[in-house]
């Protein structure tokens, strides 16, 4: 116990005698001094960030505000037939309309045209049963548009009407 | 202001010495405080004048490295100065400047990296303070600090900073856990190890 208690008094006294060396308040004086400058430079860093927050801020409301009007609610199905919800066909409309209203296209003949023959956009989904059936028919018959029809069928209603016709023709002769 | 307020009569005559010290020194050092914290420039640098060697010493032990410890010797005494309206009197001045200290020096060896293990002859620590003048103190001086240095480097952060502050810069244990930030008995354990270590590394028998 004796050897550690001499230790310790041995190392106390070695760290006793550390020092700094200098004037440690001349040191930081200069430092001080900065740090009392840099308050200004500091507050315009600041105000630059908070500019920058908002601007960012702004631009997140606007682009928020946009997009939600443009898919609200129960406006998000497509209109009865048309590929389009009720708000794109509404921009769609105005930017049309807008089109038209233009001062320099007043005279064309567009609007005309939109009258006689209004395009019509129409979803293979929408409508009324019936009048989905009715389209796919026409669907179908298009899509066989051009092509020949079966030879079976073709065979039998020639021989029915072959069968039908030459009895007859038989009969005239006769 | 703690350890003054207990009842010196029953305790040895170098024991109230030491507490009496400690009185006029905290006596002086709210004084000084008082003033530095209205910006009076002079008490400023008078408090820093008395501290600085104290912060570095710390400083050294913590960080092993002399140029590293005079900045964080200098970021303390920037920060102490900065911060002095927050000082409240609940401690010691000396005991609030050895947090701010410690504080200082874990940031230091965080932007440091990992810990470095120095060699004490390049760092420059054996010659740091010698203004004596003769040789063989100069000697005498340079090996007992680089064997404290060794001793120390052995032990964790934790344990060399309650070494440091609990036997070398003899503050009570209540003090030094305030400058930890942590409870008296964490102190006491980390202190209990280690001294166990530093025992083993001297040879000591308990």
């Amino acid at each position: 116990m004796n050897d550690e208690h001499q230790s310790i008094e041995k190392f106390k006294e070695a760290y006793q005698s550390i020092r700094y060396e200098g004037d440690l308040m001349a040191d930081i004086e200069e430092r001080l001094n900065k740090r009392d400058d840099a308050k200004p430079i500091k507050f315009m860093q600041y105000v630059r960030w908070g500019g920058i927050a908002a601007m960012i801020t702004v631009g997140v409301l606007v682009f928020d505000a946009v997009f939600n009007s443009r898919a609200e609610g129960p406006t998000a199905q497509p209109v009865d037939g048309t590929t389009m919800t009720a708000n794109q066909g509404k921009s769609y409309t105005k930017i049309r309309t807008g089109v038209i209203d233009l001062p320099w296209y007043q005279g064309s003949n567009i609007e005309k045209k939109e009258n006689q023959s209004r395009p019509i956009y129409m979803s293979l989904n929408s409508g009324t049963r019936k009048e989905k059936i009715e389209r796919k028919g026409r669907v179908k018959l298009l899509s066989l548009g051009g092509r020949k029809p079966l030879r079976k069928t073709l065979l039998s209603t020639s021989t029915r009407k072959t069968s039908n016709n030459k009895p007859a023709e038989k009969e005239s002769l006769l | 202001m703690n350890g003054t307020c207990t009842d010196n009569s029953q305790k040895p005559s170098n024991l109230r010495l030491v507490n009496e010290t400690t009185k006029v020194e905290t006596r002086v050092d709210s004084q000084l405080v008082a003033r530095a914290i209205e910006n009076d420039r002079g008490a400023i640098g008078e408090l820093v004048r008395m501290h600085q060697d104290m912060w570095y010493r710390f400083c050294v032990l913590q960080l092993h490295d002399d140029e590293l410890a005079k900045d964080a010797t200098q970021e303390t005494a920037l920060r102490v100065v900065k911060d002095l309206h927050l000082f409240r009197g609940e401690s010691q001045f000396r005991t609030w400047s050895f947090g701010i200290a410690l504080n200082v020096c874990r940031e230091f060896k965080r932007k440091r990296g990992k810990y470095v293990t120095l060699d004490i002859e390049q760092s420059g620590l054996g010659e740091m303070s010698c203004h004596d003048g003769e040789a063989v103190q100069k000697i005498t001086h340079r090996e007992s600090v680089n064997e404290m240095m060794r001793m120390l480097e052995s032990l964790t952060d934790r344990q060399r900073e309650a070494v440091v502050l609990r036997h070398l810069e003899e503050l009570p244990t209540e003090e030094a856990a305030a400058a930890m930030n942590c409870a008296v008995g964490t102190v006491k354990a980390t202190l209990s190890q280690a001294l166990k270590r530093l025992r083993e590394l001297m040879g000591v028998k308990q």
